[in-house]
């Protein structure tokens, strides 16, 4: 019997969703002027905004960039050679790679990238002689370092390297042009995608979060200014169903822009001329299948938490513009704390843990391509439950009356004349 | 009884005065096919003792019943039970008022096979065919008050609570109003009628209560109320009751 009941009110509170959701519907379609105009927004700017930031997408940017760290460069084999053909690159820091494996040392950080130069006795004659840069693409400055290490090397300087390769043994073929292998390390192989990480989900989160809270202050702040809220609430349903049918529809919402933005970033990756100059530096900028189906069903939790801590956000204020002017401290406070976060490395074994950044670590595991089930499982799962929380916190906050009327009780503890603290 | 108020206190509190009662002690009842008219001046309590009848306010004390069903323990049911008009239509402008009537009729669970015809009789019934499928934003205040009326009616509650439904309104509309309130008490309906003008009082409601600074101060029909203070019209035993300027100086209804 309990079951039954419970059952039934399921499917009550369901019809009062989807009725809810169907006038919400209505109204954002018949205003669809104003979102219309955010999709365009970030289907223009969404590729630019990603240039902009720290991440480099693009081969021109790659060649352009002068970084001011300095990148630890191993070398095995003969040092004195790199230093010599590198001695204008005074940002980097050369140092001799003893027993460590290459890849090893790049996966542990020892350094950024590993050249190595064929050893004199033991290239064979009529062999090629090969240059190995090995280097993680995962880390945007390496992969410039990378290139500049590569262009030192393989253009201008290449007659000096010959004569130098000759000095050290490599003479038997003093005409041959000495073959350079990038070997991008680990996860970069895996997924072409990598370099997007750093920024593309902080990016998704600020455009969710832009949309979730407009959507949220528009149907709970404002509805309450108008006396709307007041009359929904005289109605026989429950006040959660209320607060879900609008977490539903401006998630979904708020997931226009950034699918129109996604689209836009992917076509602007296939142009020919971005894919011909990436292609000039062994570079490939592209988003594996697996990894745009990762990244779609992730921007889901992010919407639903964001949009659900907006809802929450929203039903604390009576007055629909001093929740405008409160949003943007929220919106900063929001996206600054996720992005501070993820940055941290030593709290990266709790990053799942936590709702709404745990939805972006993921994916930016995703774009790495180191995700795996389990984490998409768990992060979606605590950041659909703390969402289903705040709905309910909210909820309570619906029938306030303070907010809803503007009624004032008695404050609990009064300061008398002389300061004395009486509690009613 | 289809409402009934016992002994209903709800206290409010601001810096300048500190707590003070806005409504106190309140108790009456409004019985089936009767239209029961709370008269007070402007910030009397009868919007706040109408807001604790709908649910939106708690009471501090006293108990509330809309048709057998207590405000504070049940109130999902007591909402079924009534429909709530007030001066702001509060509209959704993006919603047609068949839509809103749609929407409305869904949510307080009204049979859905007879929800179309219950539109139609009530687009009908208000004469709202005109406007019934343009969007709310383009209607004239008249015009949205009679969707208010329609969507409090769409569920056909047994109790109506309005609150001053007039209250800028133009005379022909005024009058379909008082039709149409005259129409719910020959269905049988309860009608709660919150209003400051003494006419509309008078020549609707059944029985008055004539609340200031939170009490009801005086009960009765209006020859009752007549006998028992001696006066010819109803405005004269209002100002006997409530007394004359000052009378009013009480709270936020």
């Amino acid at each position: 019997m309990p079951l039954l009941v419970a059952l039934g009110a399921m499917k009550t509170m369901g019809h009062e969703i989807l009725t809810l959701m169907h006038k919400e519907i209505i109204e954002t379609i018949r205003e669809f002027k104003s979102l219309g105009l955010f999709i365009g927004f970030c289907a223009v700017f969404f590729p630019m905004f990603l240039l902009f930031g720290t991440t480099q997408i693009s081969a021109a940017l790659i060649e352009d960039q002068i970084s001011n760290q300095r990148g630890k460069i191993g070398v095995k084999g003969d040092i004195d050679l790199v230093r010599d053909v590198l001695k204008e690159k005074k940002e980097l820091d050369i140092s001799p790679l003893y027993d460590i494996e290459p890849v090893k040392s790049i996966e542990d950080d020892v350094y950024d990238i590993v050249v190595v130069v064929p050893d004199s006795k033991k290239t064979a004659a009529g062999e090629k002689p090969t240059i190995d840069v090995f280097y993680d693409s995962h880390s945007e400055g390496t992969i410039s370092w990378a290139v500049e290490v590569a262009a030192a090397m393989s253009s201008s300087q290449m007659k000096m390297l010959r004569t130098k390769l000759k000095k050290v043994g490599v003479d038997s073929y003093s005409n041959t042009i000495p073959k350079i292998n990038y070997k991008g390390i680990s996860h970069v192989e895996i997924s072409g995608a990598a370099p997007l990480s750093e920024t593309l989900p902080t990016v998704i989160l600020f455009f969710i979060t832009t949309v979730a809270i407009g959507g949220a202050i528009g149907g709970i702040t404002m509805e309450r200014e108008n006396k709307r809220l007041a009359q929904l609430l005289l109605l026989p349903i429950k006040r959660s169903s209320i607060l879900y049918s609008l977490l539903l529809v401006v998630s979904a919402i708020s997931l226009l822009p950034v699918l129109a933005g996604l689209f836009s970033l992917s076509w602007a990756l296939s142009l020919d001329e971005i894919a011909d100059r990436l292609k000039m530096h062994n570079l490939t900028v592209t988003v594996p299948p697996e990894t745009i189906l990762w990244i779609l069903l992730l921007t889901v939790p992010i919407a639903i938490s964001v949009t659900a801590s907006s809802i929450l956000f929203s039903c604390y204020y009576r007055i629909a513009q001093q929740a405008r002017g409160y949003s943007l401290i929220y919106m900063v406070v929001l996206n600054g704390i996720v992005r501070y976060i993820i940055t941290f490395k030593s709290l990266e074994s709790i990053l799942l843990y936590i709702p709404i950044v745990n939805s972006v670590y993921v994916m930016q595991q995703a774009l790495d391509g180191k995700v795996t089930a389990f984490q998409i499982i768990i992060a979606t799962l605590i950041t659909l439950a703390t969402s289903a929380w705040m709905i309910e916190a909210g909820a309570k906050k619906l029938s306030d009356e303070k907010l809803l009327v503007g009624v004032e009780r008695a404050p609990k503890f009064q300061i008398l004349g002389k300061g004395a603290l009486i509690n009613r | 009884m289809t409402i009934r108020a016992e002994g209903v206190k709800k206290w409010f509190y601001d810096r300048k005065r500190g707590e003070f009662p806005a409504v106190d002690d309140v108790s009456f009842e409004c019985k089936k096919g009767e239209v029961f008219g709370l008269l007070g001046p402007n910030g009397a309590g009868k919007t706040t003792t109408l807001m604790i009848i709908t649910t939106i306010l708690k009471p501090d004390a006293g108990k509330v019943e809309v048709n057998g069903f207590d405000v504070a323990t049940n109130p999902e049911s007591a909402r079924l039970n009534f429909g709530f008009v007030s001066a702001d239509a509060a509209l959704y402008d993006l919603l047609t008022p068949r839509e809103t009537l749609e929407f409305v009729g869904k949510l307080s669970k009204y049979p859905k096979e007879k929800l179309a015809a219950r539109i139609d009789e009530l687009i009908k019934l208000l004469d709202m065919s005109s406007f019934a499928d343009t969007r709310c934003q383009a209607l004239s205040t008249g015009m949205k008050q009679r969707v208010a009326i329609a969507r409090a009616l769409v569920h056909d509650p047994p109790v109506v609570i309005m609150d001053e439904p007039t209250s800028g309104l133009d005379v022909p509309t005024m009058q379909s109003v008082y039709q149409l309130v005259r129409q719910c008490r020959e269905m049988g309906k309860c009608v709660l009628f919150s209003t400051h003008i003494m006419s509309e009082a008078e020549k609707l409601c059944d029985r008055i209560g004539i609340i200031n600074k939170g009490k009801v101060l005086a009960m009765g029909t209006l020859s009752e109320l007549k006998e028992q203070y001696a006066k010819s019209d109803l405005e004269e035993i209002f100002l006997a009751v409530v007394g004359g300027i000052g009378g009013n100086e009480n709270n936020g209804s």
